[in-house]
């Protein structure tokens, strides 16, 4: 059913889920005292401006005094066409060939304490040194904090949001509102944690309590992180929205006067669906994927905390602000044309609302240890979209099927070489090798692991860890004494050899021999030996072409129909089965039911002692048609 | 343009040796691209199980193996299809000679008038093919400028728009291209006139409705599409490696390409009865 926005069930089911989370009869989010942020912001669709205020108390969690406040001003990545991020994304023309695409944040006043720091303001560089680049700021304090003490901060801004290019900015009347307003850093281990701004990372940030206000012209329809508790008419065209967040670590919003307004209560939880009128027919798609996503977690790890949640669909022009995640708001894509068995809005949704668990309420490190979120949760996407659209779980159309395990294979052999898992996103070696590896190759290693340890139990202990570090900031090392906890010491050795470095794991089926057994030649003078029946000797070696040492499992089978399974240890370069019987090995088989997903080469797991030449052909036969059929086209031209 | 449809059918039939003569030829283009795809494949699979079970299942896995372990071997095979289109298309200028001159009223000895008419042939190809490029460079680009223009739009499909529109105006002056260069082709078997003169000739049949040459193409054209579309429904209606196995697979496969190459004479034949 698509509604009106506002309307009034609408505003009575999210004032219901507010005073449930005020309250803490329906909510389990804890509210987090150590931050709090109070926002007044004004669109201004004509000059794409955010105009507003904060104010923001920060108190010292422990130790050392702190003598400097770290912020991010992370739209100013986008003020030109040499900072650190246009940089990295290598866009050196794209501001000149979009003149309203720069972005930047101009800090009007700033105050700590009641007193002026503006003048005192510098930007630092702590990654590359880059004199270009404005996108992380240190505030020196007037005098140093101790610990338990409290500071305030109050600061005007002016955001001037870039055109659609990653991740914030207009698309015409579309807006997405992320990384607008000064944002202070995270505070880890007595000192500060903050990144400028990159291509190949994402956001971090302590969790905070949040009162916002958004004022934007009456027609456009607004989403947000946290719970609306209030809407004004202001009376001159415009109206305010009061919104109220607790235990996220950003505030992201969007607004736009295009967008449908799809209300759902999906597992419990009321989902808000923004969707553009062309992509409406894919709605359903959308809220099916939700349905799914938010029932797994629920069931694999944990139900969803919040009281809303908001899924986006950009508009057109702005599919840079696609597929991505914020606090209680997520971002998804679609294209109109798209055939079913094309399962893009799907993944995209299922990937996203994951986030609210690996990096919303899990809130690991993005830039630094990207592999944390990005990892586990195409992990776990990868798992749910398997367990619910079966085989071709990605991609089922026009006799092509592609499942996560071949998702993920395809990205980590093309880019997956060069980067250890737990290297930070700015540190590798380019968006390719980001992506290959901290989605991808990480999602093979847990598929491994899940080979070696059980699907079942890794799903139990992700959802340990997940209710471990709930609402905190856990490290890799962190996730790992969680495994180790969880599936046993055992688990440590595959993880260090599968994560910190890039050897490669193949095992290879080198020799499937078979010779008869000679009969015992008589002795001079002695007995014939009685006949007996012909025996053989199979001798299977397989291999290990790379540098990753796991236990494997070897299947053997033979001519009478029998199979033997053995397992090895992996640590020599080769082992060889030899069994001698009267009957003879046909082929063998290493990592069998592919337990072992990250395994560089499947073709080589198998050998046929007689292999066979059906198969090639038929491959070989439809590549000639096809060739065949193209020549007679170009000669009909 | 019915009768000349229809008459066009009926002498294609009569031509059948002829039609399962340039089938052959093409099939040996296929056989040998099939080889070497199959040594390849052989030698990339090197005794996995794959060369089984490719029969009943093309694992997406394979390929991806196939293209991440191997794709020095698959470009070669590449190499080797540019090679044989190439040779291909030469002989085909001869071919054609032999089409166009089967299909003239005195039709005997067309193998040799194809040899005699094939320098002319090479010259239309060679003619026909800038023509189709400079069309495809043309809307192409007409497209690419479109689209940049638009950039800046955020109204909803705007490329969408523009792409389809492009891709049909394309496909529209594709057909008619290969209706003049079909007339060509004949004018200048008939008259004996120069590459040049008969491209010119044909442009302006075409161009000016003469005897519905162009309705008459599109419905070749069409009946050449129906007739794949039948054979795809067919085909996907029919599990073939699972019922008839793969030699029937693949004689099924050349069935079509010998319903192509009969689609190839028909429309020559048909479009001989305008001039």
């Amino acid at each position: 059913m698509i509604r009106a926005p506002g309307a009034p069930a609408l505003r009575l089911a999210l004032l219901v889920a507010c005073l449930l989370a005020a309250s803490g009869a329906g909510a389990t989010a804890p509210t987090a005292p150590g931050l709090t942020y109070r926002i007044d912001a004004r669109l201004d669709p004509e000059a794409r401006t955010v105009t507003g205020h904060l104010h923001a108390r920060w108190v010292h969690p422990g130790g050392a005094p702190v003598d400097a406040l770290l912020l991010h001003l992370y739209l100013n990545g986008f003020d030109s066409n040499r900072t650190t991020l246009m940089t990295e994304l290598r866009l050196d023309s794209w501001l000149e060939r979009h003149p309203d695409g720069g972005g930047r944040i101009d800090l009007a006043t700033l105050r700590v304490d009641g007193r002026d720091r503006l003048a005192a303001l510098e930007y630092v560089r702590p990654d590359d040194g880059n004199p270009d680049d404005r996108t992380l700021a240190r505030v020196p304090l007037p005098r140093p904090l101790g610990a338990r003490e409290a500071v305030e901060l109050d600061i005007d801004f002016v955001a001037s949001l870039p055109r659609v290019l990653l991740r914030t900015g207009h698309a015409g009347p579309f807006f997405v509102v992320a990384q607008w307003f000064p944002k202070l850093a995270a505070f880890r281990a007595g000192a500060w944690r903050a990144h400028q701004f990159h291509a190949a990372s994402e956001f971090f940030a302590d969790f905070a309590t949040w009162d916002v206000s958004l004022t934007v012209p009456a027609a456009f329809v607004v989403g947000h992180t946290g719970v609306a508790t209030a809407t004004h008419d202001n009376g001159d065209g415009s109206k305010t929205i009061e919104v109220h967040a607790e235990a996220v670590h950003d505030f992201a919003w969007v607004a736009d006067p295009r967008f449908q307004v799809i209300d759902r209560t999906i597992a419990g939880v009321p989902v808000r669906l923004l969707v553009q009128p062309h992509h409406r027919l894919h709605a359903a798609r959308y809220l099916d994927a939700t349905r799914v996503a938010l029932e797994r977690y629920a069931e694999w790890i944990e139900p969803y905390p919040y009281p809303a949640l908001t899924v986006v669909d950009p508009g057109p022009g702005a599919r840079g602000a696609g597929g991505m995640e914020y606090p209680m708001l997520v971002t998804v894509g679609t294209s109109r044309w798209l055939p079913a068995g094309v399962r893009l809005p799907e993944v995209v949704t299922i990937h996203e609302l994951g986030h609210q668990w690996w990096y919303g309420i899990v809130a690991s490190d993005e830039v630094e240890e990207p592999w944390l979120d990005e990892g586990i949760n195409r992990y776990v996407e990868g798992r749910i979209m398997d367990a619910t659209y079966g085989p071709g779980s990605y991609v089922d159309w026009l006799g092509l099927q592609v499942d996560s395990t071949a998702l993920a294979r395809w990205s980590y052999l093309e880019d997956g070489r060069w980067d250890p898992v737990t290297t930070a996103s700015f540190r590798m070696l380019d968006r390719d090798s980001y992506v290959a590896t901290a989605y991808n190759k990480t999602a093979l290693v847990l598929g491994t692991v899940a080979g070696l340890f059980g699907a079942d139990p890794l799903l139990a202990a992700l959802g340990d860890y997940a209710r471990l570090w709930r609402f905190r900031q856990p490290t890799g090392a962190d996730l790992r004494a969680s495994l180790a906890n969880s599936l046993g010491p055992a688990v440590t050795p595959v993880l260090d050899q599968l994560l910190d470095g890039t050897g490669t794991l193949d095992y290879a089926v080198a020799r499937v021999d078979v010779r008869r057994v000679p009969t015992p030649a008589p002795r001079p003078g002695g007995e014939v030996p009685p006949p007996e029946p012909a025996r053989f000797r199979s001798e299977i070696v397989v291999e290990r072409r790379g540098e990753v040492r796991l236990p494997v499992e070897i299947l053997v089978a033979y001519d009478d129909g029998s199979q033997t399974r053995e397992t090895w240890d992996g640590q020599s370069r080769w082992y060889r089965i030899d069994a001698v019987s009267t009957r003879q090995a046909s082929y063998a088989i290493v990592d069998p039911d592919h337990r072992l997903p990250l395994d560089a080469d499947w073709l080589n797991n198998s050998r046929l002692r007689d292999p066979g030449t059906r198969g090639i052909w038929r491959l070989a036969a439809r590549w000639g048609i096809w060739l065949q059929s193209a020549l007679m086209g170009l000669s009909g031209l | 343009m019915i009768a000349a449809y229809l008459a066009g059918a009926r002498l294609a039939l009569s031509r059948w040796a002829l039609i399962s003569i340039l089938w052959l030829i093409t099939a040996a283009f296929g056989v040998a691209f099939a080889l070497a795809g199959a040594t390849w494949l052989g030698d990339a699979l090197d005794g996995a199980m794959a060369t089984k079970s490719l029969l009943h299942h093309v694992d997406v896995q394979v390929l991806i193996d196939l293209w991440a372990h191997h794709r020095e071997g698959l470009r070669m095979l590449l190499v080797l299809a540019a090679v044989l289109a190439v040779g291909h298309t030469v002989l085909w200028w001869w071919l054609d000679g032999v089409i166009v001159a089967a299909v003239l009223p005195s039709g005997d000895g067309f193998w040799r008038r194809g040899a005699q008419l094939a320098p002319v042939m090479a010259r239309l190809f060679g003619i026909g093919v800038c023509v189709w490029l400079t069309w495809s460079l043309l809307i192409g680009g007409a497209a690419w400028g479109l689209m940049r223009l638009t950039q800046d739009s955020f109204t909803a499909h705007v490329w969408e728009w523009i792409g389809g529109l492009a891709a049909a105006l394309w496909l529209l002056g594709t057909a008619w291209l290969i209706a003049a260069h079909d007339q060509a082709r004949i004018r200048a078997a008939l008259s004996g006139s120069g590459a040049i003169a008969s491209y010119r000739w044909a442009l302006g049949f075409v161009g000016f409705g003469g005897e519905r040459a162009f309705a008459l193409a599109l419905l070749l054209q069409g009946s050449g599409l129906g007739l794949w579309a039948l054979y795809q429904a067919i085909g996907l209606a029919l599990p073939l490696t699972e019922l008839i196995g793969l030699t029937w697979s693949i004689l099924w496969g050349e069935l079509f390409l010998w319903l192509r190459a009969f689609g190839r004479v028909w429309r020559l034949a048909a479009q001989r009865k305008l001039q």
